[in-house]
């Protein structure tokens, strides 16, 4: 195998798999990335056998073939070579690798391909489009509430769901103490390709994540088969799916709810931040305390000390003390981003829904502590 | 400014407990003369006596013999410490659930603040009379009381009262009540005291009132003041809680070792439910569950767990017990060791905020219902009348 | 690794061949029986062709991409829990990473397997774990069970696996199989196949180590220092170097020396000649055994050679794990200090 490349692209193609390659040592040839030389493509892909990247990088080929090499090595190696050069890139006796780039030359020692476990097998028949900016703003209001507790696995990842008749897709996470859920349309799109309610694992979304973050290039999904793919343009990213039922997250959406209250998110994010300085290091609580027009807001930590905020509300429903986890509060809150919020709750054990004011369709759901 | 409400204080005492936990133990006591210490011809002291055996001049820490020279007819008995703090425990757990203060003063003694409680309850004097009844039918054991408004007056009240007897001191009644008791009633007041007041002629707590206080304050200086207080009925000490316990438990030693896992399985569930139960009453919740196993050659082993979150439900505590139990029952000897002693420990004990769970909230506060109303039956009736895990069972095959 | 590479174990791997076959594979399998005897070869070759893209019949077929992966160690669908160098037993977090990973769709989207070797080393709570693992069978996950001792697993997970036993190697194909090794002296061949008690793993160990040329000295010395003239072990026991081989030479010994004391027990109790491994040695273990209190003596010196194994295993120098244990051995009037270390100490006086 022998190719050329430019610097640039090939450095393009190693920063998108850093964040897979396997630092672990369980299998070696993990740390690996697989370079694939045909046509006029170069495909590199890694993978931790949960997540897989490959992505096609024009080159000129002078010779097909494939290897695996260190990732980090390679990584390491281009960043360091000087700009707008052309690399050239061969296999030699043994797995081995050269590296040439004007006067400057490496040799790399690798492990035959063969041996390459390879990316999940996903399908890549019937993706669908969807907008990437669509899917970012999904992803960031529900990623924070994905549990990372590993008894509940079953919670560890983001739960996706679509409805065709209605055209859309909704995005799901609950650590058991909170929800959060994203409803949004996707135009023109044949959602009954997908299989229903896959749970994505939060590894996999980070890298999807990584991937939408590149630019707005729009891209393809599926979810087929125990494997969600996503496809844009010449990258093609493999997770594997929980094996497991998520909660019928439908039966803990309070339905009705007496009381409605609208903050404006800026103060009240700034409010929770000051008093939640104070609440006790072990269980984060905070006070929440409704009536005569006004929301105070309150921490207190015998070993430290005591904190009170007042703001103003346009409030006439009972008076009402709960009690929450600061960081509940302030990641559901701090993940929405129009002016006002909407905090919606029956009593002091029963959920509070919060959402933005202007947009139903992205829920909060937070669990009361018992104060 | 208005007055503060006059504070509702309770001074309860058992009476002759040693002898009465004895007796719940061997009812051929009853009615007899009984000096608990141990063996009347060795060196020990009477620990306690029965009033009987007190009309013929017994007391405690007179030394046995003395007792037996006395009162030769007494049934003397051992002293049995583990007897009485776990009689002490159920007297207590009635206290707590009864007052909103309790402070135990010693084994057999406490100091209840009932202010404000009259809503709830009643007068005091029907309230104690019922609490002194329930502690009766759910312990067997008698006691006394003093209801007043200070510790003072309350500690003298229920003195006076015994046995088995209870006297309340109007709030503006007590230089009344006081002026005819000797002086050496007051707490505090030693033999060395009591001797110098009398040379000063000083009989009564009248006799101190009638010096009054500057020439009480002149002749024994701060004593004075004090004693001068006392004859006032004044005493502005508050009933302090006892501290949070460290940790709560139970345990049982068995009459005969034995191997059997079932049977010592169902032993642990029912002392971590009595343990869990008791944890609740003191609105705590444990972070760590601890087993203790004593195998018949007096090796003792503990083993402990660290749950994922404080937790105060049965359903938490009890299957990690049972875990730490087989482990601990599996790793003695393969499971072929015979047990003497078993208890269940719940630690880490904490009143922290307890976030509640989104999924599980519906069950959680269904379960938190049905424990709470198991645990007031059980205050009720003892603790077998009704086992939890039965019910929770049921409310999940519903 | 195929089934047809595995000797003497006709009756187990037709049971495999068979599942393999009809499609009919049960969801958890208990390998039990002696070690050495290829349990773990058998389970390999199990996974090989379970996994196998294209079986031929019941074996794999060695040259598709997912034989090529298996073969490399490189298979992203096989699982192997193992006990890690320098532990006793397999850590619970360990398990904990398998379980994470049979919480996701197989990475080829088939079958998946998971070998545990020796399923006897999973800790009480892993075991605890493990059997919830059994109990909700995730689809196309099959696991292997490998054990010699089936007796340290709790009841409820052996009734969860169908059970596979494997016997011991019988002589003939052990011997032909020694022949064929180019590692092993051919002239130790009968004697090593003697000892070895039809498992192949320790007839290896032996022959590879190069032990068994130190048999009779071993014995002389060891005799010697059983009737308390300990200065020729210590001697013979300073010449085991502290390498890599030394490490394997010493536990090859001490191997030696636990049949020996198998032996004698076999003989104080009345026991057949044919059990024996050291049958050439059969008279002058007659004599040993015919000394009163030889069985208990025996018994205790295997625990003591078990222990002199574990303290090699965990890094203590072989020459003085081994002085340490002919001290003990010599009995109270051989033994100047309570331990190895006083015994050198002795000796360098």
């Amino acid at each position: 195998m022998e190719f050329r490349i430019t610097r640039s692209e090939l450095l393009r193609a190693l920063t998108r798999i850093q964040a897979i390659v396997e630092k672990r040592n369980t299998m070696p040839i993990l740390a690996n990335a697989l370079i694939e030389a045909e046509g006029d493509k170069v495909f590199i892909s890694a993978t931790d056998l949960d997540v897989g990247i490959r992505g096609a990088y024009g080159a000129t080929v002078v010779g097909k073939g494939s290897i695996t090499v260190s990732a980090r090595k390679l990584y390491e190696i281009t960043r360091e070579l000087p700009e707008d050069e052309t690399v050239t890139f061969r296999t030699e006796e043994n797995d081995r690798v050269g590296i040439s780039c004007g006067k400057i030359d490496y040799k790399l020692v690798g492990l035959p391909p063969e041996e390459y476990p390879g990316l999940p097998k996903g399908e890549e028949k019937n993706l669908v489009e969807v907008q990437a900016s669509t899917l970012r703003d999904m992803i960031s209001k529900t990623l924070y509430a994905v549990s990372t507790d590993e008894t509940r696995y079953n919670l560890n990842g983001l739960y996706v769901e679509t409805d065709a008749e209605k055209g859309v897709m909704k995005l799901v996470a609950t650590d058991g103490h909170r929800l959060a859920l994203v409803t949004r349309k996707v135009e023109g799109v044949d959602l009954t390709k997908f299989d229903q309610g896959v749970v994505v694992p939060k590894k996999g979304i980070l890298e999807v994540k990584r991937l939408l973050e590149e630019d707005d290039e729009p891209v393809k999904i599926g979810f087929r088969k125990g494997h969600a793919v996503v496809k844009k343009k010449d990258v093609l990213l493999v997770t594997r799916l929980i094996d497991a039922a998520f909660p019928d997250y439908n039966q803990v959406l309070p339905k009705e709810l007496k009381f409605t209250l609208k903050v404006e998110r800026e103060p009240l994010l700034a409010s929770l931040r000051r008093v939640s300085v104070l609440s006790s290091d072990k269980s984060r609580s905070l006070r929440m305390e409704l009536g005569g027009g006004r929301l105070v807001i309150s921490s207190t930590n015998p070993d430290v000390g005591e904190a009170r905020e007042e703001i103003a509300v346009d409030y006439d429903g009972d008076a009402l003390s709960i009690g929450f986890n600061a960081r509940y509060l302030l990641d559901a809150i701090g993940a929405f981003d129009e002016k006002d919020v909407h905090l919606s709750f029956n009593d002091e054990l029963s959920p509070m829904k919060l959402h933005p004011a202007a947009d139903e369709d992205a829920v909060a759901v937070v669990m009361p502590m018992r104060i | 400014m208005a007055e503060p409400a006059a504070r509702v204080i309770v001074h309860i005492d058992m009476d002759a407990f040693f002898v009465e936990v004895e007796r719940l133990h061997d009812p051929a006591l009853r009615g007899k003369p009984v000096v608990v210490g141990g063996d009347p011809d060795g060196r020990g002291v009477v620990a306690a006596s029965s009033y009987e055996a007190r009309k013929f001049g017994v007391h405690s820490a007179m030394p046995l013999r003395t007792a037996k020279r006395l009162c030769p007819q007494a049934v003397f008995v051992q002293h049995h410490r583990g007897r009485y703090s776990e009689a002490s425990e159920e007297v207590f757990d009635i206290l707590e659930v009864f007052a909103p203060v309790v402070q135990p003063v010693s084994i057999d003694e406490a100091y209840l603040d009932l202010t404000g409680t009259e809503r709830l309850y009643g007068a005091p004097d029907a309230a104690v009379t019922e609490l002194r009844a329930h502690i009766r039918r759910k312990t067997g054991l008698p006691s006394s009381a003093g209801i007043g408004g200070s510790k003072l007056v309350t500690k003298i009240a229920s003195g006076l009262a015994k046995p088995d007897g209870q006297r309340r001191v109007r709030v503006g009644d007590e230089r009344a009540f006081l002026a005819p008791l000797a002086i050496s009633i007051i707490p505090g007041v030693g033999k060395v005291g009591e001797r110098r007041l009398r040379e000063g002629g000083v009989r009564t707590i009248g006799d101190l009132d009638r010096l009054g206080r500057p020439r009480l304050e002149a002749w024994l200086g701060e004593s004075g003041v004090w004693l001068w207080e006392c004859s006032q009925g004044i005493d502005e000490r508050e009933v302090q809680p006892g501290g949070d316990p460290k940790s709560i438990g139970r345990e049982t030693t068995f009459w005969e070792d034995t191997g059997d896992a079932e049977f010592l399985e169902s032993t642990l569930h029912h002392l971590a439910e009595r343990a869990a139960s008791r944890l609740r009453r003191h609105g705590m919740r444990a972070r760590t569950v601890n087993v203790k196993f004593r195998t018949s050659d007096f090796r003792t082993s503990t083993r402990a767990r660290t749950l994922k979150a404080p937790s105060w439900r049965d359903a938490d505590l009890i299957p990690a017990a049972l875990e730490l139990f087989r482990q601990l029952f599996h790793d003695e000897r393969g499971g072929r060791a015979k047990v003497r002693l078993l208890g269940a420990y719940f630690s880490g004990l904490s009143r922290e905020a307890a976030q509640m769970d989104l999924l599980e909230g519906e069950r959680e506060r269904r379960e938190e219902n049905l424990i709470r109303s198991v645990d007031a039956i059980r205050d009720r009736f003892g603790d077998g009348a009704i086992v939890v895990g039965k019910v929770i069972r049921y409310l999940e095959e519903e | 690794m195929r089934f047809s590479d595995i000797l003497g174990q006709e009756r187990p791997l037709e049971i495999l061949r068979r599942a393999t076959r009809a499609g009919r594979v049960a969801h958890a399998y208990l390998f039990q029986g002696p070690g050495g005897v290829g349990k773990r070869r058998a389970a390999d070759a199990f996974a090989a062709a379970l996994l196998c893209d294209d079986p031929a019949g019941e074996e794999a077929c060695g040259s598709c991409a997912s034989c090529v992966r298996f073969g490399a160690g490189t298979h992203p669908d096989l699982h192997v829990l193992e006990i890690p160098e320098g532990k006793s037993r397999i850590p619970i977090d360990r398990f904990h990473a398998i379980e994470a990973e049979l919480q996701l769709a197989s990475h080829g989207g088939r079958q998946r397997v998971a070998i545990v070797d020796p399923a006897d080393a999973l800790s009480f709570d892993a075991q605890h774990a493990f059997l919830k693992t059994l109990e909700e069978p995730g689809a196309g996950t099959v696991f292997i069970l490998v054990t010699a001792r089936p007796s340290a697993l709790v009841g409820t997970i052996l009734s969860r696996c169908q059970s596979v036993g494997f016997g011991p190697i019988p002589d003939a194909p052990l011997r032909r199989a020694l022949a064929a090794r180019a590692d092993i002296d051919p002239k130790q061949v009968d004697l090593l196949a003697g000892i070895a008690r039809g498992s192949l793993g320790r007839a290896l160990a032996l022959g590879k180590a190069g032990a068994l040329p130190d048999r009779d000295a071993l014995f002389e010395v060891e005799g010697a220092a059983q009737s308390g003239v300990l200065g020729p072990a210590l001697a013979w026991a300073e010449g085991v170097r502290g390498t890599e081989e030394g490490r394997a030479r010493a536990l090859a010994v001490l191997d030696l020396l636990l049949l020996k004391a198998h032996d004698v027990m076999v003989l104080a109790s009345g026991g057949l000649e044919s059990d024996l491994a050291h049958r050439d040695r059969v008279r002058a273990m007659q004599d040993e055994a015919r000394v009163p209190g030889a069985a208990d003596r025996a018994a205790r010196a295997f625990t003591r050679i078990l222990r002199a194994q574990q303290d090699i295993r965990r890094n203590v120098t072989p020459a003085l794990a081994l002085q340490g244990l002919f001290a003990d051995l010599a009995g109270p009037e051989g033994r100047p200090g309570r331990n190895a270390g006083g015994a050198v100490a002795r000796r360098e006086a």
